[in-house]
């Protein structure tokens, strides 16, 4: 089954019986097998009639081909089985009523309300979604299993009422036996959908194994001085034939199933309105889609923010920042925005008879359309998470839960070093050629310069002492020898001379302003600091630092090499508190 | 059953009938299009041409004095690359095209140009060297492919340079006020930078101050005006269209209808540009100034490439066999460099005028009325 996007409401629109929708189901599921033996039994009679004749090579070759062509629906009808389908639904953490009993406690109230069993299993999974499985039996007609799957994000993200809508909605499909059908239904689509890919992919290696041996036989002639031969059309087997009927059941199918799954919408949204009343229903259908835009935002650009760098937010804060994010008042404001904007409108032949759910504007309206009969909305918006018992160990549970072993491995920052740390790591990377490469001993042709004696950086500043090693380096004006250390781009290793000169001094330029940048984010001096109303880094460096830097550079990778200006400007004594917030240094007379 | 045997028998022979003269019909089609793809050659050394192989794809034609002189700078000799350069004297286009030569020996190695400046700090020659090696080495490490295929990392190597070569132009420039050619270096970092159009024609206004027909200055200013830099057709036609009017008599920048008219012709690969009308005599009027212009003249052979291949396009074979003998061995300037395989264009066109023209009957060219 789908997940169902959370949703609600309807009018107008009965579902068909439930035993109707079975019975369609089950004709179809039937009626792929029957098309499968209608092939072979049409194969069959044909060769019937040529049994009857005389035998000849005519018949032999009759005889082969039905045989290829039965074999072919043989093996993608009854042989590949499909590999058995996932239906544990996505990895999630299961709750027990012993640990929250107040969330259990509601979500059988509403079952009671809607006049269903409640569901077995409650289980947290990450996104803004929330579903329903049933692990009905015998063909959906027996009951089994029901399991709720609710999304980390709309628990976080929704007032009680409308996570009230949305736990009504999903309950709406147990209680039309939407669900049990469900099984069948997956059954069908996910038989039809196999079937026609394997015949697809097959007819497609039998081209592609026919154009290579046409290529070689082309290759062949041409070796032995002979015209290429003549181009002919693909030749199609069977397979692609067979493709085309069985694509052809499987739309009919998608369009019968797909109409009854929208009708379902429908009526389980009318399910929410009695108990959530059809405004807050319209509204929780209006905020998913912006709390789905907003999680995904929040994933890619804070919780994932350290990824490459190896660093996660804290503990149980990987889902849990998002009500971090949520409780912003820029990003609020952003999400009603969002929440009010119009919903697309889909004209009626943009509409795809294959959708499982209908337009969610068609949806609010049938939600509009009818009298307000349900409970008020509410004044006090009390926010779902008020249902669960002490979130942050949920939330680190279900981290456990659904992050990789890899993943969980990583390195833990609170939210605020999060992003200094990020780039920390980043400089460092990007840093490690030039480190090693200083390690290295230089080469004795080396003009030792003369280099005025420097002040050693504070040791407790590896940075700035790693760029106060490399700036003498370059002093002594080895700057070529340094960078012919380095890894070369495919254009500098093409070229020569001069210009591979300038190649090297710019592959150094970048692996020193790495350092430099190192030697900052360590004193203080540029900082990058986390920002829930975005973007979700704010850098920050004195206005002197950043105007000065790029020229310091410059001068240092310059021949012959001047490094004061690069030196004066991370100097560690002359600001006092290494926060930036001083005169710019001056670079000594 | 044999009712069955018979059907298929049939079958298969209305099959055949059907499938046998169309692919007789296809094979036949196959060869005349293999044949029509085959190359065309012709024998070089039979019309006194210089094969294909030993096309010379450095330069645009013959100069053992620039050859020997680049040399003896790369051996360290810069004296005499300050003699010959010296030697334009007061011909500034002249002093621009030998600069060429220098500054192409510069960006292989400079340790020359410093040897120079370290002698003579306040030589303008040595420092225009200098500065133009700047812009000409700033073009190298970009790589000439278009944007999207040049890395950042290139970019960074070309904007650094631009940036060190502005000051040295202009350091270049103070010392000789008289002499356009640092002004002229500044074009090429004009396109690099995206100078301003206002900007642009401030320096514009310095070059022809100094020298109003200067053919370099114009061909490199040609550029800015494109539409691949900053300009557009109509600004660079109008461009090419006031130098070569204005032009005084013996002077080659009638030429430059041409170059816009190739730079539009590579833009706009579809579209009949060679149709327009102004074309032909655009042609003829640059045939006229070849003519007029002194043998030997240094710009000779670059505008004789660019009318090799016009002449060609026009099918006007006879004229171009004439620039194609002059040109000899040599392929390297526009419009072949644009090609990916200079050779390759080159060849094609020079083949095919000849295999036309023999066609023809080898006619003579129309004779030219000045």
């Amino acid at each position: 089954m789908p997940p169902r996007p959370a949703g609600p409401a309807a009018a107008g629109r009965g579902a068909p019986g439930a035993s109707l929708r079975a019975a369609l189901a089950l004709g179809l599921l039937l009626g792929f097998y029957l098309l499968a033996l209608l092939l072979l039994v049409t194969v069959a009679a044909l060769d019937v009639v040529l049994a009857r004749g005389t035998f000849t090579v005519v018949t032999l070759e009759g005889y082969v081909g039905s045989l290829a062509v039965a074999w072919c629906v043989l093996r993608v009808v009854v042989l590949s089985r499909r590999p058995s389908e996932g239906r544990e639904g996505p990895p999630g953490l299961s709750l027990t009523p012993r640990e929250q009993p107040e969330l259990w406690e509601h979500v059988r109230r509403l079952a009671a309300q809607v006049d269903t069993r409640p569901p077995a299993e409650i289980r947290i999974v990450p996104g803004a979604v929330a579903m329903v499985q049933e692990d009905a039996r015998w063909l959906g007609l027996v009951a089994g299993e029901r399991r709720l799957f609710l999304g980390v994000a709309l628990l976080l993200g929704l007032p009680e009422a409308e996570l009230d809508a949305v736990l009504g909605h999903e309950l709406g499909h147990y209680a039309h036996h939407d669900t049990r059908l469900g099984n069948l239904v997956a059954a069908l689509r996910g038989r039809l959908a196999h079937t026609v890919g394997t015949l697809k992919e097959r007819a497609a290696r039998e081209e592609a194994e026919e154009r290579a041996e046409f290529a070689a036989r082309a290759a062949r002639r041409r070796a032995e001085g002979r015209p290429p031969p003549l181009k002919r059309g693909p030749t199609r087997g069977p397979d692609h034939y067979l493709a085309l009927v069985f694509t052809a059941y499987t739309k009919l199918c998608l369009r019968l199933t797909e109409a009854v799954s929208r009708r379902q919408e429908y009526a389980a949204d009318l399910v929410a309105a009695r108990i959530a009343g059809p405004a807050t229903t319209a509204d929780a259908l209006r905020r998913i889609p912006a709390l789905e835009a907003a999680d995904d935002l929040y994933l890619n650009q804070y919780a994932l923010m350290g990824w490459d760098a190896g660093l996660l937010p804290p503990e149980g804060q990987f889902y849990g920042g998002f009500a971090q994010l949520l409780a912003d008042g820029t990003r609020r404001a952003q999400l009603t925005a969002l929440a009010r904007e119009p919903l697309p409108e889909e004209a009626g032949e943009d509409r795809s008879p294959y959708a499982s759910h209908p337009p969610t504007a068609d949806r609010i309206r049938a939600l509009e359309s009818i009298s307000d009969e349900g409970p008020a909305p509410t004044l006090a918006r009390r926010p779902a998470t008020a249902l669960i018992r002490t979130p942050d160990r949920l939330l680190a549970d279900l981290e456990q839960a659904t992050l990789s072993t890899e993943a969980l491995s990583r390195r833990r920052v609170p939210w605020g070093e999060l992003p200094g740390r990020t780039s920390l790591e980043t400089h460092a990377r990007e840093a490690q050629a030039l480190l090693t490469a200083m390690a290295q001993p230089t080469s004795a042709g080396a003009t030792p310069g003369v280099v005025p004696p420097h002040h050693l950086p504070d040791p407790r500043r590896p940075h700035l002492r790693d760029l106060h090693r490399l700036l003498d380096l370059l002093d002594r004006g080895l700057l070529h020898d340094l960078a012919a250390r380095l890894p070369r781009s495919e254009e500098a290793a093409r070229s020569s001379g001069r210009a591979a000169r300038e190649f090297a001094r710019t592959t150094l330029r970048s692996a020193l302003r790495h350092l430099a940048l190192l030697a900052a984010l360590e004193a203080g001096l540029y900082r990058r600091e986390l920002c829930w109303a975005g973007p979700p880094v704010r850098q920050t460096a004195p206005a002197w630092f950043t105007e000065d830097l790029p020229k310091a550079l410059d001068r240092a990778v310059a021949e012959p090499a001047v490094t004061t200006p690069l030196r004066t400007l991370l100097r560690d004594d002359a600001r006092g508190p290494f926060d930036g917030t001083g005169p710019a240094p001056r670079t000594p007379a | 059953m044999n009712v069955l045997i018979d059907i298929a028998g049939t079958g298969a022979l209305v099959y055949a009938a059907v499938t046998v003269p169309r692919n007789i019909r296809k094979a036949r089609a196959l060869k005349a299009e293999e044949k029509a793809k085959a190359p065309v050659t012709i024998d070089a050394a039979a019309y006194g041409l210089v094969p294909a192989a030993q096309l010379d794809k450095e330069h645009a034609g013959p100069d053992p004095e620039a050859d020997a002189v680049a040399a003896a700078a790369l051996a360290g000799d810069w004296r005499r690359a300050a003699g010959y350069l010296a030697d334009a004297g007061r011909d500034w286009d002249l002093r621009w095209y030998r600069l060429g030569i220098l500054v192409k020996a510069a960006v292989k190695d400079d340790s020359w140009v410093r040897a120079w400046r370290a002698e003579y700090p306040g030589d303008p020659s040595a420092a225009l060297v200098h500065a133009d090696a700047l812009v000409a080495l700033a073009g190298e490490v970009r790589g000439a492919q278009m944007a999207k295929y040049t890395t950042s990392e290139q970019f960074e190597g070309f904007h650094r340079l631009l940036a060190e070569a502005l000051p040295a132009c202009r350091e270049a420039a103070r010392m000789a006020p008289e002499d356009p050619c640092p002004w002229i270096a500044q074009i090429t970092i004009a396109l690099g930078l995206g100078w301003e159009h206002d900007d642009f024609r401030a320096l514009w206004a310095e070059i022809t101050a100094r020298d109003p027909h200067h053919f370099g200055a114009h061909v490199s200013a040609l550029q800015y005006w494109c539409a691949k830099w900053r300009g557009s057709h109509e600004l660079m036609y109008a461009f090419a269209e006031q130098a070569a009017a204005t032009a005084p008599p013996g002077s080659l920048l009638p030429v430059l209808r041409l170059y816009a008219l190739y730079e539009h012709a590579v833009r706009e690969r579809n579209e009949p540009v060679y149709a327009q009308p102004f074309v032909e005599p655009a042609i003829d009027a640059t045939l006229d100034a070849v003519h007029r212009a002194p043998a030997g003249h240094h710009r000779l052979p670059l505008v004789r490439h660019l009318l090799a291949k016009m002449l060609f396009q026009k099918k006007r074979f006879a004229e171009a066999v004439e620039q194609f003998q002059a040109i000899g061995g040599y392929v390297g300037g526009v419009p072949w460099t644009y090609s990916a395989d200079p050779v390759k264009a080159f060849v094609h066109a020079r083949t095919n005028t000849f295999v036309s023209w023999e066609k023809a009957g080898r006619p003579a060219p129309p004779p030219r009325v000045h």
